[in-house]
């Protein structure tokens, strides 16, 4: 669909407005030790319209799309938002921030791969894997693909167009020893489509190498001791910290909600070596895991520095917390079905790079731990966080010394940030970050190696 | 508009003519349709009305023993041709399989949807809500709550002459919220229930009220003093979670690939004699259960723990062929653990030094059940009693001894109207403070 048809309804709009048409296109294909068990394709397609009327909104979507269709959607959510209006009466001030154009699309210019070839990229690496490590217990080998496109006018005159696509390639291990399975997996891929990521079996072969040997030392390792170590949390690690336990605080409805970043703004809340960013679509020169130009609310989006040099700077917005705050709205609102209406997200969060060298901040440690990929995190208004650790490696003199099985770190971010005392020189993003707020949606999250405190579990 | 069964019955007839002239040796035709008005509060206010219509159709084919499956939510003519196709082509481009199959023929009608929504009922009641929390909760933060009524109807047809219709209504509310005082917050929480009707206030639905009420005595919280091999009680929200742990490890994925630690297990005892735990999608009293399984049989109410003995893995159609077992009565969820003979107070006085666990927010358990993560929105107990609020308390154990452990379980259950539980003490979980 595109932007045309959506400016036949314009007349339709009697409040403020926001007419969105959004296909998203799944593919998964998993082999479980070398069963095809999952081959889907999931199309969900679909128009909704959002209406904000004296303070409150009304919503409503339909999959379908005709012209009629259309004109019911805009007519149920202004009736939605009028029957609010009308319990209500909050008489709030009207959302006024002019517009934005977009048009971004990322379709892949490559020839597409047909499922037959995207099956048989899967079993080469199946095979591979099978052959190469036949102490494996279990193996499991996805494909995990999402196309998102929208098309989005509002009555402010916004009017904006995106195709954002990520693919996956998803691969599992398990080794049983005699003591109960081990198991680790990795991720690979990000933004594009399938042809733009994969294609090459052999090209993932020196990862998957890695992999096993990383799945091998774990098994053989060892169960961290619990208590507060000095620990080096590792890019993946820094990323979710960032998002989970920093990001998600500074969400403006959050602080409407009781975040404690409520109380921070302008204030000390993190090492002077600590700045993050919310970038919109361009990080330090480079294009970002997942880029956001116009947002779902028909603003530009822009980068949101949330912390700089320690200091906590601002919020995210989207237009209507905007107003509360009397400031201006940062592209933020995002939604991840056409059924869904946008609520504040992050784009892609990241702490930026220090000065440090990643051997210097290991030999700095006598007794601790290098962390160094994360399974899931979860934070909460406190910035009180638990993310899980299911690779890392204790620290003995300033050296890497065994694996660890997997554990569990947790702190109050706003407190561990300021025990940072070096933060590498490089960064690097996950490609696989999604954001579970009400509506699952892609994220970008990323950062440097940091040096710090940290609470660990254990045995 | 709720789809009608004559409706449902159009478009999977259609859909269905066109897979089989595909030349597929089974076809199967999947169609939900939903219909979902939501209000919802944020920041402590009512803010947004949703009215939200959605369809999903699932077509799959096997053909040559190769299997695809492709869902879209159009279902017009040339949507529904162009599923067709492209299904078929999966199919094509997938592997052979002999466990690939679909479900017997069967026959089910059943319409439970009621006359929902009420659209001003359910203003009133959220409103009521919200300013009864403030009234009588003053430092409570409402974050967000949702409060909505869906009706979802799902119809099943396949080659082998399956044709299984379910509708239902049920409404749906949760909470989330956390207290603040000057500077300081609790942790957030949330609590969910499901319900067939509006006929409670709904601080009174499941432990809604026991949650939010307890929100401002964590506002202040210490860490658990040092590190102990303790013992917990578990809420019947938190039991919830370590269930969903147990039980995926007898669902497909675990079972197929081996590595569950409960593959041999059937007939032996892996849970404590005190655990008696079913899965009632039929339940009248479990609002929004479901009447099809995932693969197109009819559900049927399930017993997966007797006494502390399994009885039932939770196998599919595929994976009961894969692992060469029963397919599993039902899909899981909706489950009831039987309540024991303490009360919680006698639990709670029983533990000298342990905690009163809330909610866990943890990493998935590690492929041997091992865990570890927060203790959230929890209270020590020491000496019998509950104490103080704890912050920064981690917890580690393993799924499997956690429930071998479980030494009471009590007397009172919170019905959440999408599960029935008791609070559960259990022992031998590592705990670790400050």
């Amino acid at each position: 669909m595109n932007l045309e048809y959506l400016d036949k309804f314009r007349d339709d709009f009697s409040e403020y407005t926001e007419l969105r048409y959004q296909k998203n296109r799944n593919l998964r294909i998993t082999l479980l030790n070398g069963d095809v068990v999952a081959n889907t394709r999931n199309h969900s397609s679909g128009i909704s319209a959002r209406v904000y009327a004296g303070g409150v909104w009304g919503f409503s979507a339909s999959p379908e799309t005709s012209e009629a269709d259309v004109k019911s959607v805009i007519r149920a959510a202004t009736r939605n938002a009028q029957f609010l209006d009308s319990r209500e009466n909050r008489n709030a001030m009207p959302l006024a921030y002019g517009s934005a154009q977009g048009y971004h699309d990322f379709s892949t210019i490559q020839q597409r791969a047909t499922p037959k070839e995207m099956t048989a990229f899967l079993r080469e690496i199946d095979n591979y894997l099978k052959k190469s490590y036949p102490d494996v217990s279990a193996r499991g080998v996805t494909m995990a693909n999402l196309d998102m496109e929208k098309a989005l006018l509002n009555s402010e005159g916004s009017r904006a167009y995106s195709m954002i696509p990520r693919a996956l390639l998803i691969v599992s291990l398990t080794l049983d020893k005699g003591e109960g399975p081990v198991d680790l997996y990795d991720v690979y891929g990000g933004f594009g489509q399938y042809e733009d990521n994969f294609g090459i079996p052999e090209d993932f072969f020196e990862r998957l190498d890695r992999l096993y040997g990383k799945l091998k030392e774990k098994a053989e390792g060892i169960y961290p001791e619990a208590g507060e170590h000095d620990v080096i949390m590792d890019a993946d690690l820094a990323g979710i910290l960032a998002h989970e336990a920093i990001g998600h605080t500074t969400e403006a409805d959050i602080v409407l909600g009781g975040s404690v970043a409520g109380d921070y703004l302008d204030k000390e809340v993190a090492s002077p070596l600590i700045s993050l960013t919310d970038f919109a679509h361009t990080a330090l020169g480079v294009q970002c895991p997942v880029p956001v130009f116009v947002d779902d609310e028909g603003t530009e989006a822009k980068d949101v520095p949330i912390i700089e040099q320690g200091i906590l700077k601002s919020y995210l917005f989207n237009k209507e917390t905007a107003l509360h705050f009397g400031f201006a709205p940062t592209g933020n609102a995002r939604a991840s079905e056409y059924s869904d209406e946008p609520l504040i997200r992050m784009r892609n969060t990241a702490i930026l790079p220090g000065k440090d060298r990643l051997e210097d901040m290991v030999a700095s440690i006598d007794h601790g731990y290098y962390l160094a990929k994360a399974s899931n995190g979860q934070a909460d208004t406190t910035s009180e966080f638990m993310f899980g650790v299911v690779m890392g490696y204790e620290i003995k003199n300033g050296k890497l010394g065994k694996a660890l099985k997997n554990t569990t770190i947790s702190g109050i971010a706003f407190d561990m940030l300021k025990t940072v005392t070096m933060v590498s020189d490089e960064m690097s993003w996950s490609c696989a970050g999604m954001c579970g707020k009400k509506q699952a949606i892609p994220v970008g999250m990323g950062g440097p190696a940091v040096k710090c405190r940290i609470n660990i579990g254990g045995k | 508009m709720k789809m009608s069964y004559e409706k449902s019955t159009d478009i999977l007839n259609k859909s269905c003519e066109s897979l089989k002239a595909t030349g597929a040796e089974k076809t199967a035709c999947d169609l939900t349709h939903s219909m979902t008005h939501e209000l919802n509060v944020d920041g402590g206010e009512i803010s947004l009305l949703r009215t939200i219509f959605d369809t999903e159709l699932t077509l799959t084919v096997i053909k040559d023993a190769k299997k695809g499956t492709m869902t879209t939510n159009r279902t017009d003519e040339d949507a529904v041709n162009e599923t067709v196709r492209e299904t078929y082509d999966i199919a094509l481009s997938s592997e052979k399989d002999p466990a690939y199959d679909i479900s017997e023929k069967n026959t089910l009608r059943r319409e439970a949807a009621g006359d929902g929504p009420d659209a001003d009922r359910m203003y009133e009641r959220l409103k009521e809500f919200v300013t009864d929390v403030k009234a009588t909760y003053p430092s409570v933060i409402l974050e967000q709550a949702i409060l909505d009524y869906k009706v979802l109807t799902r119809h099943y047809k396949n080659s082998n002459e399956a044709d299984l219709y379910h509708e239902r209504g049920f409404y749906q509310f949760t909470v989330m919220f956390s207290a603040k005082k000057g500077e300081k917050s609790s942790s957030f929480n949330f609590a969910d229930v499901t319900m067939n009707d509006l006929s409670h206030h709904l601080l009174e639905a499941g432990g809604v009220k026991r949650l939010i009420g307890e929100a401002p005595r964590l506002i202040d919280t210490r860490p658990f003093p040092g590190k102990c091999i303790g013992e917990i009680v578990m809420t019947p929200e938190c039991l919830l979670d370590f269930i969903m742990f147990l039980s995926s490890h007898l669902s497909d994925r675990a079972m197929i690939t081996g590595t569950s630690f409960l593959k041999d297990a059937l007939g032996e005892e892996v849970a404590s004699p005190l655990v008696t735990l079913k899965s009632l999608p039929l339940d009248p009293s479990m609002a929004g259960g479901y009447a099809i399984t995932q693969d197109g049989f009819p559900a049927e109410n399930l017993t997966l723990i007797e006494k502390g003995v399994l009885k039932s893995y939770l196998l599919s159609q595929y994976g009961a062929a894969k692992c060469k077992r029963e397919r599993a009565a039902n899909n899981g969820r909706f489950y009831l653990l039987e309540p024991g003979r303490d009360s919680l107070e006698s639990m709670i006085r029983s533990v000298k030094k342990g905690l009163l666990l809330t909610r866990f927010s943890g990493g998935n358990p590690g492929e041997n059940g091992d865990f570890s993560g927060v203790a959230k929105n929890s209270f020590l107990i020491e000496n019998g009693e509950i104490k103080n609020g704890l912050s920064e308390t981690m917890i580690s154990g393993n799924v499997k001894e956690l429930f071998r452990n479980i030494k009471a379980v009590s007397a009172e259950v919170s019905d959440s109207g999408h599960s029935r539980l008791p609070w559960a003490l259990t022992d031998q979980i590592t705990i670790s403070g400050k």
